[in-house]
């Protein structure tokens, strides 16, 4: 009962800990969207802590992370209004992802595509529920290259920085 | 490699998919400039519409003058007025631009709307 406590607990601390880290990310990502000449593509570099609190931490401290992330991220960052995108896209994404990640047939990096390329999906989703017009769809393609290959650099990040932060993590107790 | 086929699969199944749409808007493009619409303005206020596809001559009266359009071949044109300048007369509207016809005199604007993607805002020389 006591470990348990514990152990929810410490998931709490690191869980506002890779929020802040998250933020930092998507600050890092607004000011590096200056180098990507097509509008709406950026790196998504908060989804490394994802995945990170993806794999190491739970699967619902991930899903709160991510609906966080997204909250806060456009209120800091963007306005209320890019606020339901980054909903839409967080939302599909996690949850796709959280399903491939419980089937455990794929590697961490198609983890991480499927999260690029799904919150690219959402976020079509809710401008074309939005502005209501399916032409939005020209942009489709651009969009799920670029989340492909966003998510495989995210992810071949995260594969590589995971085993370092495990051991980070089993220092202060097993979660 | 054989551990890896799922991923493979996946990111592959990803591509076919943006190919496939993108092969779809390539070829089905025209279907969707046609949607443009031309949308009549007398005092800033809209009074009529009309599509690209639908060619034929259309006279626009109003309390300030008569202006007869025509649409064809996805564009319009002013092709009759009684403003004294008749500067309407050298505009032309076309399905896949933004730009819009003016008539001082009769307070008329016609105007592009609707379906713009991948098409020119403007053209700076």
């Amino acid at each position: 009962m006591m470990q348990s406590h514990i152990k929810s607990i410490n998931k709490v601390a690191y869980l506002g800990v890779l929020l802040a880290f998250s933020l930092i990310l998507s600050y890092l990502d607004s000011l590096l969207m200056f180098f990507s000449s097509i509008p709406g593509v950026k790196l998504g570099l908060a989804n490394l802590s994802v995945i990170v609190c993806l794999y190491l931490i739970d699967y619902k401290y991930a899903f709160i992370l991510s609906i966080l992330k997204a909250v806060l991220s456009s209120l800091l960052f963007g306005s209320a209004f890019s606020m339901i995108y980054s909903l839409g896209g967080a939302f599909l994404s996690i949850f796709f992802m959280i399903i491939f990640y419980k089937i455990n047939i794929i590697h961490i990096i198609t983890v991480s595509i499927i999260g690029g390329v799904f919150h690219n999906i959402g976020q079509l989703l809710v401008a074309i529920f939005i502005l209501k017009d399916t032409s939005i769809l020209y942009y489709f393609p651009i969009l799920m290259i670029s989340g492909l290959l966003t998510g495989a650099i995210l992810g071949f990040v995260a594969s590589i920085v995971n085993p370092y932060i495990k051991k980070i993590i089993s220092i202060g107790g097993n979660l | 490699m054989l551990e890896y086929k799922w991923d493979i699969c996946i990111i592959i199944s990803f591509l076919i998919i943006a190919l496939s749409v993108y092969i779809f808007f390539q070829t089905h493009s025209d279907s969707f400039i046609n949607s443009s619409k031309i949308i009549v303005l007398v005092d800033g206020e809209v009074i009529n519409s009309f599509d690209f596809g639908e060619e034929g001559d259309y006279v626009i009266e109003t309390e300030y003058g008569v202006n007869v359009i025509r649409i064809d071949n996805k564009i319009a044109r002013v092709i009759n007025a009684d403003c004294p300048n008749k500067e309407c007369m050298n505009m032309s509207l076309l399905s896949d631009g933004s730009n819009s016809i003016i008539c001082i005199p009769n307070h008329l604007v016609l105007k592009n709307v609707g379906n713009m993607e991948g098409s020119y805002d403007a053209i700076a020389y």
